[in-house]
């Protein structure tokens, strides 16, 4: 498992191409959406929690496509069936190399976004909070899609069915959560680490049998 | 080490959940080879997907020590090389040799396949054959006393296929099953043949008699 997360985590590295264009989405939506809002004195916060979470949901969308198509091509899909270790497992290193890899930079972002948006450091911290919890969230709904469509010829299609109901919640009550900035320890908050934690075995288990019988 | 045995009882292997070959029988003793031949599409690569259980069987039976799934972890090696082609080699090769739990064996396969000097060089940017050592360092990396190598020597040249045929040697010696699809022929003793047929050679040599 400490293997594999290695392995993951030096790959992002060794292709920072792949990252910088997972980014430049979300640093594109963030910097461009100021430029059509009126702000004065402080951007409107619902304004702002559309903005940040639809950034959010499409770089993770986009990133988390492609997660186990590489393996598959290189055959490491099959060989780590024949490893000391569980397919489980492999997925959950997976996921967990996607989800540092895309949570660093996002909250770097946010003090970026909180001198367009005209933000104060309150705001800041509770959407940096929220977004990691949403981050946590939709990299795991996007890696069990990943991992559902393996060997699927057109997963295009099936991957957004997968992907779309499962993100509304999250984008319901993370979005909620970001909105109101009354207190850092919310139900909305509770709700979206929940599902992901109810999630994260289902990507498991069910990741790892889906590549099982993609061959 | 303990003598592996592998038996195979009227196998017939599926491609799509359809019935692939004509049924295999065949008993493998440790220290034995079984060498596979056959034309393209003659299910060679399916066949020993099947042994090394990632596909479903489709009739008959295979016992590896009496029992299936293997209790020996069997090493695949397929026409997909198992390699990130962005990292170097010194990463592929060590992520293996971790991965199975002997990072010891890291540097013996490293120098075994002539990789020394490359460590740092990308996967991506050797030539197919160096990258077919590259992968085939896993048949030290990764110790198993059952292979399953498809068109092992594919990509080598004169020098690979001769390191590639002393380590299945040395690997029959210690008792270990081989089970290789190769158009190179190695002949001994311990190498039996095997011609993989299609179900449909049989319709097609009845029909041809018939004609």
């Amino acid at each position: 498992m400490v293997t594999l997360l290695q392995r993951e985590l030096k790959y992002y590295f060794k292709n920072r191409y792949e990252a910088i264009y997972i980014y430049s989405y979300f640093i594109s939506m963030l910097v461009l959406a100021p430029f059509t809002m009126a702000i004065q004195n402080g951007a409107n916060q619902s304004l702002v929690a559309l903005t940040l979470w639809v950034a959010l949901a499409s770089a993770v969308a986009i990133g988390g496509s492609s997660l186990f198509r590489r393996d598959s091509e290189q055959g490491l899909l099959e060989y780590y069936q024949l490893m000391p270790f569980s397919l489980e497992s492999v997925v959950l290193a997976k996921w967990l190399a996607f989800f540092l890899f895309l949570l660093g930079p996002i909250l770097a972002a946010l003090p970026v976004a909180g001198a367009l948006y005209g933000l104060n450091q309150v705001q800041i911290i509770h959407f940096a909070v929220g977004m990691a919890a949403g981050t946590a969230a939709l990299s795991i709904i996007a890696t069990l899609a990943a991992a559902i469509t393996t060997g699927l010829e057109k997963a295009g299609a099936v991957l957004s069915l997968i992907i779309l109901p499962l993100s509304i919640p999250v984008m319901i009550f993370g979005a909620a959560y970001c909105r109101d900035v009354t207190s850092l320890w919310q139900a909305n908050l509770v709700f979206v680490l929940g599902f992901a934690v109810f999630l994260l075995p289902v990507m498991c288990i069910a990741g790892a049998y889906s590549i099982r019988s993609s061959h | 080490m303990q003598s592996n045995t592998l038996v195979l009882d009227s196998l017939v292997v599926a491609r799509d959940g359809a019935p692939l070959t004509q049924p295999i029988s065949l008993t493998l003793d440790g220290g034995e080879m079984l060498a596979i031949q056959g034309r393209n599409g003659s299910g060679k690569s399916t066949f020993l997907k099947t042994m090394a259980g990632l596909l479903p069987l489709y009739s008959g039976s295979i016992k590896v020590n009496g029992s299936w799934p293997s209790p020996l972890r069997p090493l695949y090696l397929g026409h997909k090389r198992g390699l990130t082609p962005s990292m170097s080699v010194k990463d592929n090769v060590a992520f293996w040799g971790k991965a199975s739990g002997h990072p010891e064996l890291i540097d013996a396969a490293m120098h075994y396949f002539d990789l020394g000097d490359i460590p740092d060089v990308k996967v991506g940017s050797l030539s197919a054959g160096w990258q077919q050592r590259v992968a085939l360092t896993r048949l030290i990396t990764i110790p198993s006393g059952l292979w399953l190598l498809d068109e092992p020597t594919e990509n080598l040249d004169g020098d690979g296929t001769a390191l590639l045929q002393s380590l299945m040697l040395t690997r029959m010696e210690q008792g270990g099953i081989i089970l290789a699809a190769s158009h190179i022929e190695m002949r001994g003793e311990h190498i039996k043949p095997l011609e993989l047929r299609l179900i449909e050679d049989n319709l097609e040599d009845d029909s041809e008699e018939a004609a």
